[in-house]
């Protein structure tokens, strides 16, 4: 997902949830901070490298391939943007090292989710954040896994926008580019991907490199081929999924209140957003790069505030300055990152992963 | 087995004649190159089928240029087949062509190539020899594959519309 989902919308979710407008700025502000907190800003405030949420594109083409660098690359991208789905996922006559790579997959509702959203309790409301934007992307991101993989990420150019033009549904052929400085031509279907690497390990088959930015857009709603389905054809309902997950960032966020007794999975708050429906539903589903200013708006009538840009700067003294940095906003940041990293590596190391390396259990324990 | 399974398989097998169109094209270039050295970089097989033609001094020059040219259009004949072969294969893939004459080709390439592998060892089991079987084998299972892959198309589309 964009800013225009993890700030803005996360804010209005946080808003509906019964969260002040500056609780719900800071929730907001660390969920985008997510998609930012690179080493390179970390060596910059001299705060610990290990709470790199992101790494820049500059870093990935630097970054190692070899074990000792897919670990480092996969512990970044699963903790945070492509949170394993089925751990413990089962698929028949595959060796082991395929296996490693297929349990990855990310996806809404697994186990991990609900353990990110229940660590996130009594903490922080940036640990709060970090939760939101791991949740919502589990939505965005799904069917791809965060370890660089060709025969899971990998596509073909058997891609499919569904689309209605004339009040008719129809399929247009999607033309994938490698063009990083062109935007998207959302009228021709013309988007930018990764370019293809026949090399398994290439960083370019991270993620949802080889879709390009499709799943970042809450409109799109197209149907492929994911190289790890056997050539089924996959539909993926962008706008359902992003309602889903404003929905589950809702309750979520009640849930972190403490509005209710438990975070379950797959449990929407549908009722809340209801008055507000048709407004929602507009703003996902319009063709455009980035909805910011749709979400800013509504987010702003439902508060009755004005949510700031978002400035990547705005704390960066404070962290630098202050004494105690854990009592300051990007400090606890950093420790909740730190505590959720720990978490999610821990997970995906005893069941039997090694993936995301080795974590000792007293890094990966939820010790408050 | 459901639409959805079939569907998959349909696409598995569309994929493997796309696959083994592009591999067939890259078999024929090799071949095209492999002929060209052979004849550039060793061209002790052409002197000794020449010192052993029967021909006239005054016209030897003209026959051996002309026993190069012929060469030369044969192989780029084969490398014609090849190239056809293998686009061919590629826009039945895609469902751009339904021609399948190059079906009829490929069966007939697996009987010359099966057919020819004795051939490979005219000087006995060599390390060289065990290689241009292996690539000759390589190429009819390929072929095959490819033909193999069309049969399956075919009958499961039917028994779709079935």
């Amino acid at each position: 997902m964009q800013e225009d989902f993890h700030y803005y919308a996360t804010y209005a979710a946080a808003i509906l949830a019964g969260y002040t407008h500056k609780e719900s700025l800071d929730i907001a502000y660390s969920a985008q901070f997510v998609d930012l907190c690179s080493k390179t800003l970390l060596s910059k405030i001299k705060a610990p490298q290990k709470a790199a949420t992101t790494q820049l594109q500059l870093e990935m083409m630097d970054a190692r391939t070899d074990m000792v660098g897919l670990q480092d690359i996969t512990r970044i991208w699963t903790s945070f943007h492509f949170l394993p789905k089925d751990l413990y996922a089962e698929k028949a006559k595959r060796p082991k090292g395929y296996m490693r790579k297929y349990r990855l997959i990310c996806g809404p509702n697994g186990e991990l989710v609900k353990k990110t959203v229940e660590l996130a309790k009594g903490r922080t409301l940036q640990h709060a954040g970090i939760a939101m934007h791991v949740l919502a992307d589990t939505w965005a991101h799904s069917y791809f896994a965060g370890t660089p993989s060709l025969v899971i990420n990998n596509t073909n150019d058997e891609f499919y926008e569904l689309i209605t033009i004339d009040g008719k549904e129809t399929e247009r052929k999607i033309k994938f580019r490698h063009n990083p400085g062109a935007d998207d031509d959302l009228d021709k279907s013309l988007y930018t991907n990764s370019i293809y690497q026949g090399s398994e390990d290439s960083i370019m088959n991270l993620g949802h490199g080889r879709a390009g930015h499709l799943p970042d857009y809450s409109f799109a709603r197209y149907r492929y081929l994911p190289a790890w389905d056997d050539y089924n054809a996959m539909i993926k309902d962008n706008p359902s999924d992003y309602r889903k997950a404003f929905c589950q960032m809702i309750r979520a966020l009640r849930f972190l209140r403490g509005d209710i007794e438990a975070f379950e999975t797959d449990e929407y708050d549908f009722e809340l957003i209801a008055p507000h429906e048709e407004r929602i539903m507009q703003i996902i589903t319009k063709r455009q790069l980035i909805a910011s200013a749709d979400w800013r708006a509504f987010g702003e009538e439902l508060s009755g505030d004005t949510v700031d840009d978002f400035d990547i700067n705005r704390y960066q003294d404070e962290y630098i300055a202050v004494e105690n940095k854990d009592d300051s906003f990007l400090g606890k940041f950093i420790n909740a990152a730190i505590l959720h990293k720990g978490m999610v590596c821990r997970q995906i190391f005893e069941s039997g992963n090694m993936l995301a390396g080795y974590v000792g259990e007293e890094k990966g324990t939820a010790d408050r | 087995m459901d639409e959805k399974d079939k569907e998959a398989l349909v696409r598995r097998y569309k994929s493997n004649i796309r696959l083994n169109g592009r591999y067939y094209i890259f078999f024929g270039l090799w071949a095209a190159v492999r002929s060209f050295m052979m004849l550039t970089l060793d061209d002790s097989i052409l002197k000794e089928a020449f010192a052993e033609m029967e021909v006239e001094e005054t016209i030897r020059g003209f026959v051996e240029f002309f026993v190069i040219v012929v060469l030369i259009l044969i192989m780029l004949c084969i490398l014609a087949i090849h190239f056809f072969v293998g686009i061919s294969a590629i826009r039945y893939s895609r469902g751009k062509s339904k021609n399948r004459i190059f079906l009829l080709m490929a069966a007939i390439d697996i009987i010359v190539i099966v057919l020819s592998v004795p051939n490979d060892f005219p000087n006995g089991i060599r390390a060289s020899a065990i290689a241009a079987a292996m690539v000759d084998i390589t190429q009819v299972i390929m072929l095959g594959n490819m033909l193999y892959s069309v049969i399956r198309i075919k009958s499961l589309t039917q028994a779709a519309k079935e």
